[in-house]
């Protein structure tokens, strides 16, 4: 009877052990959502805007983004807190080149099959001013703006990658040449030909 | 390195240059409109929800080089020879391991769907 009582009160142990290994999993796995959730908050507009710039295009930005966030969600989310930053911007890159390659099969698919391809309009041209700023306010905030992101847009892909990553998120040249999947002199020759053709583009003084 | 360093003989202040840079789209993402945010905040739940319920497949892992192997020379074989000129677009040459790399094949499973799209808007 000792015996028995002895191994129930074991049995009791190991389940009261077991709960308490259940509930410390638990919580683990709501702080490592909560970190990821605080980690997707600080970086979602900046990555939209990245995404925005390089496609020219709010819906397919936005599908970028959400991309990016489900395969580090999925794949990555059991990794260093530290980790997130690179790994996601080399997600949301490697996309980013996806979408221009399926852009450029694409165009070349309707030249091949078209003699007189349709103009595509500018999405960014028909979408309406949701804040309902006046056309006064808002010329004066986005002139500048305006121009920059023109001069980045007509960057070829690899040096609108570098400056954005290099001068806007602060990589340096190796996380930057993790993140494009390139070599780091690439990165270099990349960023010092986007530094001279914004400068061209903007003028020497857009920056006064 | 300091600013005046940065200075060079045409004095164009690259410091200077990069910190305007950043502002200008340091403020772009706080003017983001509501609609904007509130479709930003839709994806990182689902993103986050989706972490949840989708187990890594490792199962499916050892088959990834085997697809791949078979999809390249899938593609090479059909679309390689007897390829007509390919107008330029405006393709950099800078740009041009991206369109070359062999990192992601998913564009190639979706060229039956150009192709659709094509038929499609030149019958409308």
């Amino acid at each position: 009877m000792a015996a028995l009582l002895g191994k129930s009160d074991s049995f009791i142990a190991l389940g009261y052990d077991n709960l308490q290994g259940h509930s410390d999993s638990g919580r683990k796995a709501l702080d490592r959502n909560h970190a990821l959730e605080r980690f997707l908050s600080s970086v979602e507009k900046r990555a939209l805007r990245i995404a925005q710039i390089a496609t020219s295009n709010s819906d397919d930005a936005f599908d970028i983004v959400q991309d990016a966030m489900f395969k580090l969600v999925e794949k990555y989310a059991g990794k260093n807190e530290n980790e997130w930053p690179p790994l996601f911007h080399r997600i949301l890159q490697s996309r980013i080149r996806d979408w221009y390659r399926r852009n450029t099969v694409r165009n070349r698919f309707r030249s091949w099959l078209s003699s007189d391809p349709a103009v595509e309009e500018d999405p960014f041209q028909s979408v309406a001013d949701e804040a309902g700023r006046s056309p006064e306010i808002e010329l004066q905030n986005s002139r500048s703006i305006d121009a920059l992101e023109q001069a980045l847009q007509s960057l070829p892909l690899r040096q609108q990658q570098a400056f954005m990553l290099r001068a806007w998120e602060g990589f340096d040249v190796k996380e930057t040449a993790k993140a494009m999947a390139c070599a780091e002199g690439s990165v270099k020759t990349h960023y010092s030909r986007a530094i001279h053709s914004l400068r061209a583009t903007l003028g020497e003084h857009w920056h006064e | 390195m300091s600013k005046q360093m940065k200075k060079d003989s045409t004095n164009f202040d690259e410091q200077a240059f990069l910190e305007k840079a950043r502002n200008e789209l340091d403020q772009s993402c706080e003017r983001m409109d509501g609609q904007t945010l509130s479709r930003l905040n839709s994806i990182r739940h689902a993103a986050l929800e989706h972490g949840k319920k989708s187990p890594a497949k490792v199962f499916l892992a050892p088959f990834g080089g085997l697809v791949t192997a078979c999809v390249l020379v899938f593609v090479v074989s059909v679309f390689y020879p007897g390829q007509p000129d390919i107008p330029d677009n405006g393709t950099a040459i800078e740009d041009l391991d991206i369109l070359t790399s062999a990192e992601s094949l998913e564009l190639f499973e979706n060229l039956e769907f150009y192709q659709w799209l094509e038929e499609n808007e030149s019958s409308v």
